[in-house]
């Protein structure tokens, strides 16, 4: 009995499979040979005169729902970036399985905007009244994650990019394990935002642009630091002497001195508004 | 304002809703499993198999593997000492703010180096962190073909191979695992959510094992654990006793009927244990 495989990798071996056993007129027959990394099988069966030509698929499950193999056997390893070798591993438990436990979809909500217009504060008032509605949701302020994962990184282009990538890949985390993640951080380029956009399924990432003018931020200075970039004490501050770029396609506008959105209080509640009208908050 | 490594100027911002209120809207504690071990030795299978068994329990959790992190957050780092362990102090990081989410973090990464783990563990307040220790016998298992590519000089700085692997010295759990036959997998009693089917059967080397009993034994171990400490015992039992407790209690009465029996009957009665 002979038989070809055409495997997941970028060979076709033609096999000549023998049978361990007396071949049955009827009943199973034992294949020495590994079946690891095959896809489908063409049989071709001869004794003698009669021919038999047999396409097997072979699935990745077996009869009672368990992977063979590993599980991933199947699958290819990869390179991804400086990682080689390196295998996707599925779980059993969906993010659908994690909406329906929590009763609300993940998403990531991106606050941006210019220092001190007002992201945490908006951040803070919406983490508050989503929590009331009993929604699970986390923020993930700027500052604070450059205390913990990005205290690696400084203020330079390059560092701000690779700041942004990792919110962006961490509220994609969140939002895979069914939390509402809140982003607030100044993410000034344009680039990176998308690039963020772009590692979210559709409609996951909500853009939320905090218009604030920037006289009007640097009245407010509630840190001290437009002061302080003033006086030539602090380089490369974004809206002195460091670029902002404002986003052209944002979910949602919060603009300064809009009637109905003149608080953080009501900015919360019309980012909340739009999450309900999207579905976010049930599963 | 503070200056922290290389970000100047930061300031910390505090919010209303805090750990706490989250800990209480999830009815659970958010906390850190880090599962530890050589490449091949299971661990994945194992934090898929914990994430299962705790959303059956209701509760929320989330696997970060080493080698998903490697398609994401930590595509930029190779292979070389200072990449893994930079490695290993983001997934550190990422899995802190999980757990202070309030969810219940699974980290599964090989993570060779003591320091780096301790680091991880230093990170997060005491008793957050679970540390386990899987060990197998990974080389003839080698699910992903990596051994044989280390072996064969392909891969270069392959941990077991010829890269260090420091095992920790104090973990919360350890899991040896025997080699053996699963013939069915084992349907725990009296628990209708821990139904698993996560035991496949061991054919020869056409196909892999994913766990046997033995595996399964062990991820109740950890279960056990894991669910004393989301739910706030103020006194810990050891695992095994709180299994002890959920089984067999059950079953003492009809123990008891069955001694009674046999007295009754007048046949030696086994040995009380």
């Amino acid at each position: 009995m002979t038989g070809t495989g055409t495997g997941a990798g970028n060979f076709c071996p033609l096999l000549r499979l023998q049978a361990t056993s007396r071949i049955p007129k009827l009943g199973f027959l034992k294949l020495n040979h590994s079946l690891i990394g095959f896809r489908s099988l063409q049989i071709k069966a001869s004794d003698g005169s009669n021919q038999l030509r047999l396409n097997v698929a072979l699935s990745d499950t077996n009869a009672n729902g368990h992977a063979t193999g590993s599980g991933t056997n199947l699958k290819q390893l990869s390179t991804i970036g400086n990682s080689t070798n390196i295998q996707w591993h599925n779980c059993s438990v969906l993010k659908d399985d994690r909406h329906r436990l929590l009763d609300q979809k993940g998403c990531v909500i991106w606050i941006t905007g210019l220092s001190g217009s007002g992201k945490s504060t908006v951040a803070c008032a919406l983490s508050r009244i989503l929590h009331q509605r009993g929604k699970l949701t986390y923020v993930l302020d700027g500052d604070n994650l450059r205390h913990g994962l990005n205290k690696d990184l400084g203020f330079k282009a390059q560092d701000r990019a690779e700041n942004i990538r990792r919110f962006g890949e961490v509220g994609k985390l969140f939002a895979d394990a069914g939390v509402i993640c809140i982003a607030s951080l100044i993410s000034p380029y344009r680039r990176d935002r998308d690039a963020c956009r772009a590692m979210l399924p559709n409609g996951d990432f909500i853009e939320v642009f905090m218009d604030v003018p920037l006289h009007v931020c640097e009245a407010r200075d509630p840190k001290g630091l437009y002061k302080l970039a003033r006086a030539g004490k602090i380089k490369g501050f974004t809206g002195i002497d460091d670029p902002y770029e404002t986003p052209i396609h944002s979910e949602i506008v919060l603009k300064h001195g809009e009637p109905c959105a003149s608080s953080p209080v009501e900015m919360a509640e019309k980012i909340a508004v739009y999450l309900e009208n999207n579905g976010y908050l049930h599963a | 304002m503070s200056t922290v490594t290389n970000s100047t100027n930061i300031f910390w911002q505090e919010c209303q809703i805090g750990k706490l209120d989250r800990q209480k809207l999830l009815n659970q504690k958010g906390c850190v499993v880090w599962i530890t071990g050589l490449s091949g030795s299971g661990k994945s299978t194992l934090a898929c198999s914990l994430g299962r068994e705790l959303h059956s329990r209701g509760k929320l959790s989330y696997v970060l593997d080493g080698d998903n992190l490697r398609h994401g957050i930590n595509k930029d780092l190779g292979f070389k000492p200072e990449d893994r362990t930079e490695n290993i102090r983001r997934t550190g990081e990422v899995a802190k703010l999980f757990a202070d989410a309030g969810l219940i973090c699974v980290a599964s990464l090989i993570s060779p180096y003591r320091r780096d783990r301790d680091a991880c563990r230093a990170m997060l307040s005491d008793g957050n962190f679970i540390e386990e220790r899987f060990y197998l016998l990974c080389e003839e298992r080698d699910p992903k073909g990596l051994y044989k590519l280390a072996r064969s000089g392909k891969i270069k700085g392959f941990t077991g191979i010829d890269d260090p692997y420091e095992p920790p010295l104090n973990c919360e759990i350890e899991i040896k695992q025997e080699n053996g036959v699963c013939p069915t997998p084992t349907v725990m009693a009296g628990q209708k959510q821990l139904r698993r089917k996560t035991t496949t059967y061991l054919k020869g080397r056409e196909s892999g094992m994913v766990l046997n009993s033995g595996v399964v034994m062990s991820v109740a171990h950890v279960s056990a654990n894991v669910c004393q400490y989301i739910a706030c015992n103020p006194e810990r039992l050891r695992s095994d006793v709180v299994l002890d407790l959920l089984f067999c209690l059950p079953l003492q009465p009809f123990r008891r009927l069955a001694l009674s029996l046999y007295t009754y009957l007048g046949y030696h009665t086994p040995h009380s244990d």
